[in-house]
């Protein structure tokens, strides 16, 4: 299964469907224009790309769009207008290598209650064509560093909710796709649970998986995005590295002690300056 | 307990917040807060039962019709019908080799140790009722136990008023009875009943679960013995006895360390309270079980493992581990074991092949329950084999399950000593299998319009 991943390594490869070329897009994001009613979408004109080996973190307040933007990439919701494209190909033209292209973790653990955390890594496993003797390997490997190895005979009913993140973020890591999708993962970790999944997130993109990550901790981006798509409203506002952003946001670069918190804030208001007096800081 | 809150009072605002969908009504006129208008924690704590209450009944009774349509109701008056056939039956002549007085004090234990509360108390009562706990113990659990007494006095006069006509008849107890008032028997098994509702109220507090069993044995053993001694022995020692007995057990509940408000304890009870109704409701119509929670089922859980590892069986695995981790197994393997039973204590032919024949049907029966499966709808971005890969999962797994219910019949039927064996000990499982392998599993293959989701 390594052998199939461009250029993966072994804790990180085992790509159901090959990766596609570092640099190359897994994601692509054209114009889409999307919700839940036609009369008044929640996405106008979307376009972004993530390219293999990227990170790249979909920032905006509550309600922004960056839910429908995912809802879109899993092909849960029918774009109005534009498309979406994973490894190449719209959900459409081929839902199998679609599907087997990525993989989402959800802001909620919706783990499947009959089934142990085990038996929920071998659905995964199968499901994306791993070997099995790697794919156990491999998943004792991810237990051991989200400290889960006690609860992997545990069913759902019984983990706490940090627990079941993990579980979701190891069935995701251990698929291993081009394109990885992560709303919150952060939400409910305990501190070593969080650089553990930074550093696995970061082995996943080393070894050519694009990841798209959705969060509200600007920090651990920052830190880690390579580029960041803002959206506000529906529509992005913003787009680029951190750096980029903060210039966006700042002019000219002048400010240099900004950090993204105090970009983003200045993109928001920039876009919609009635939100100054909810922000506090007028 | 008592492991009192310190948190801070909430505003009335969040106390309304708290009352969820079912409390909301809790608080006419949608206004005030707790010292506002005469509506204080203690007033808007006396409206919440009722208002959750009415709300539970409001909740289930839509599905009463679908009760009626399956016929159970029918069912429920042929039983008491025939019940009641039987019951004056024995008033002309209940049979003498009956020994009545053991049979009654069993009949009067069951109806006085079972001591139900419904509190409708709420995950988020943890939150926002906490706070109040002086007053949520006074005004609101307070009268829930008054009431849990009454309900264990009537239920156990209710069970006296029953057994008293035969008690007074049958040859066992004829003797026995005629020397005790029954008006004084009545009132001790309502006093038994009430006081069993108080006991297991001290069950509910007592906070390890080793001294709780304990105390439950003990009023379980008090009560059948306290029954048994009032039908059977001299009154006056009987009565002392049972009064002994029941004070006994209530000092026994003072050792313990307990809570004053056990309010873990009383919502998972509440929870499993609801999901009982549930359960009751969904044999009829498919609703959402709340609360509900999967068995491990090692023993038989398994069986999945075994499937091959590739994508092509993955639907038949998430079937194999829902299935037996799931409600319907667990009816299907109880329906077996029944009819198991039935087998052995006829160890007749004709009873043998025609509870072989209903066994197996009615198994088909529950396994087309697998039709009614539901998985989260996100397990579509999952790589998973398409939709009619799904449908001949379930197929198979059941084909599997009745293949061994069948089969498990099968040998029971004809376990060797217990009767000669005749030709429909094997043409009949033929059928059987034939139901089981090709006509249930095939119905279950057919797309159907509600399968589109």
């Amino acid at each position: 299964m390594t052998a199939r991943h461009g250029n993966g390594t072994p804790a990180a490869g085992g790509h159901a469907a090959p990766a596609p070329d570092q640099g190359a897009p897994a994601l692509e994001i054209r114009h889409l224009t999307g919700g839940y009613s036609r009369k008044k979408p929640v996405l106008h004109d979307i376009s972004f790309t993530v390219k293999a080996g990227e990170m790249v973190g979909l920032i905006g307040l509550n309600g922004a769009g960056k839910s429908t933007v995912i809802r879109h990439v899993l092909g849960l919701m029918t774009p109005h207008a534009g498309e979406v494209r994973v490894a190449g190909v719209t959900l459409r033209e081929d839902r199998e290598r679609y599907r087997q292209s990525c993989a989402y973790v959800p802001e909620q653990p919706l783990l499947l209650p009959h089934l142990t955390v085990r038996e929920h890594l071998r659905l995964t496993a199968s499901a994306y064509g791993l070997e099995r003797q790697e794919a156990a390997r491999r998943a004792e490997e991810m237990a051991a560093a989200f400290r889960m190895t006690e609860a992997l005979d545990a069913l759902p009913d019984t983990l706490s909710k940090g627990m079941k993140q993990k579980a979701m973020l190891m069935c995701a890591l251990l698929a291993a796709p081009p394109l990885l999708i992560v709303d919150e993962p952060l939400l409910g970790l305990d501190p070593l649970a969080i650089r553990s999944l930074m550093e696995m997130l970061d082995r996943a993109r080393r070894a050519g998986s694009a990841i798209l990550l959705s969060s509200h901790i600007l920090p651990a981006l920052e830190r880690r995005a390579d580029r960041l798509v803002v959206l506000h409203r529906g529509r992005i506002i913003a787009g680029g590295t951190p750096e980029e952003i903060k210039r966006q946001a700042g002019g000219d670069g002048a400010d240099r002690e900004m950090t993204l918190d105090d970009a983003f804030e200045r993109l928001v208001l920039q876009a919609e300056p009635d939100l100054a007096g909810e922000s506090g800081r007028g | 307990m008592a492991e009192r809150s310190d948190r801070p009072a909430v505003t009335g605002g969040a106390e309304r917040a708290s009352l969820g969908r079912s409390g909301a009504a809790a608080f006419p006129g949608g206004g005030g807060t707790p010292g506002d208008g005469g509506t204080g924690p203690e007033d808007l704590l006396r409206q919440l039962w009722r208002s959750r209450a009415n709300a539970f009944r409001a909740e289930v009774a839509p599905y009463f019709r679908y009760v009626a349509q399956s016929g159970f109701g029918l069912l429920v008056t042929a039983l008491l019908l025939a019940a009641a056939i039987q019951y004056t039956l024995w008033l002309n002549e209940f049979p003498p080799d009956v020994p009545l007085g053991l049979y009654g004090a069993a009949w009067l234990w069951l109806a006085a140790v079972w001591a139900p509360m419904r509190t409708y108390l709420q995950e988020a009562d943890t939150v926002f009722l906490l706070p109040m706990e002086r007053a949520a113990l006074n005004v609101y659990i307070r009268p829930l136990l008054v009431r849990a007494a009454a309900g264990g006095a009537i239920r156990a006069l209710g069970a006296f008023a029953l057994l008293a006509p035969l008690y007074v008849r049958a040859p066992h107890t004829l003797a026995t009875a005629a020397g005790r008032p029954l008006w004084l028997l009545a009132a001790a098994f309502a006093a038994i009943g009430a006081w069993n509702a108080w006991g297991a109220w001290r069950e509910r507090q007592t906070i390890e679960a080793l001294p709780r069993m304990l105390l439950r044995l003990a009023r379980y053993g008090a009560t059948i013995a306290a029954a048994w001694g009032l039908l059977n022995a001299p009154l006056a020692p009987a009565l002392a006895f049972a009064a002994l007995a029941a004070w006994l057990v209530t000092a026994l509940g003072r050792l313990p360390r307990r809570q004053v408000l056990p309010w873990e304890r009383l919502i998972r009870e509440e929870a499993r309270a609801r999901l009982r109704w549930q359960r009751f409701l969904s044999w009829f119509v498919d609703i959402p079980l709340e609360g509900w929670r999967p068995a491990r089922r090692r023993w038989a859980a398994w069986a999945g493992d075994r499937l091959p590892w590739d994508r092509r069986h993955m639907w038949h695995y998430l079937y194999a581990k829902t299935f037996v981790r799931g409600e319907t197994f667990g009816a299907w393997l109880r329906w077996h074991a029944v009819i198991g039973l039935l087998m052995l204590v006829f160890r007749a032919s004709l009873a043998d092949w025609a509870l072989l024949v209903i066994g197996v049907l009615v198994g088909g029966v529950q396994l087309h329950e697998l039709r009614r499966i539901r998985f989260p709808p996100l397990i579509v971005t999952l790589p998973l084999p398409e939709e009619d890969v799904r449908r001949q999962a379930a197929a198979r797994v059941a084909q599997a399950a009745g293949a061994a219910g069948t089969l498990f019949l099968w040998l029971v039927s004809v376990l060797p000593g217990l009767r000669p064996w005749a030709w429909p000990d094997a043409a009949l499982p033929a059928a059987c299998l034939l139901w089981s392998l090709w006509l249930v599993p095939r119905r279950l293959a057919k797309r159907r319009t509600d399968d589109e989701e």
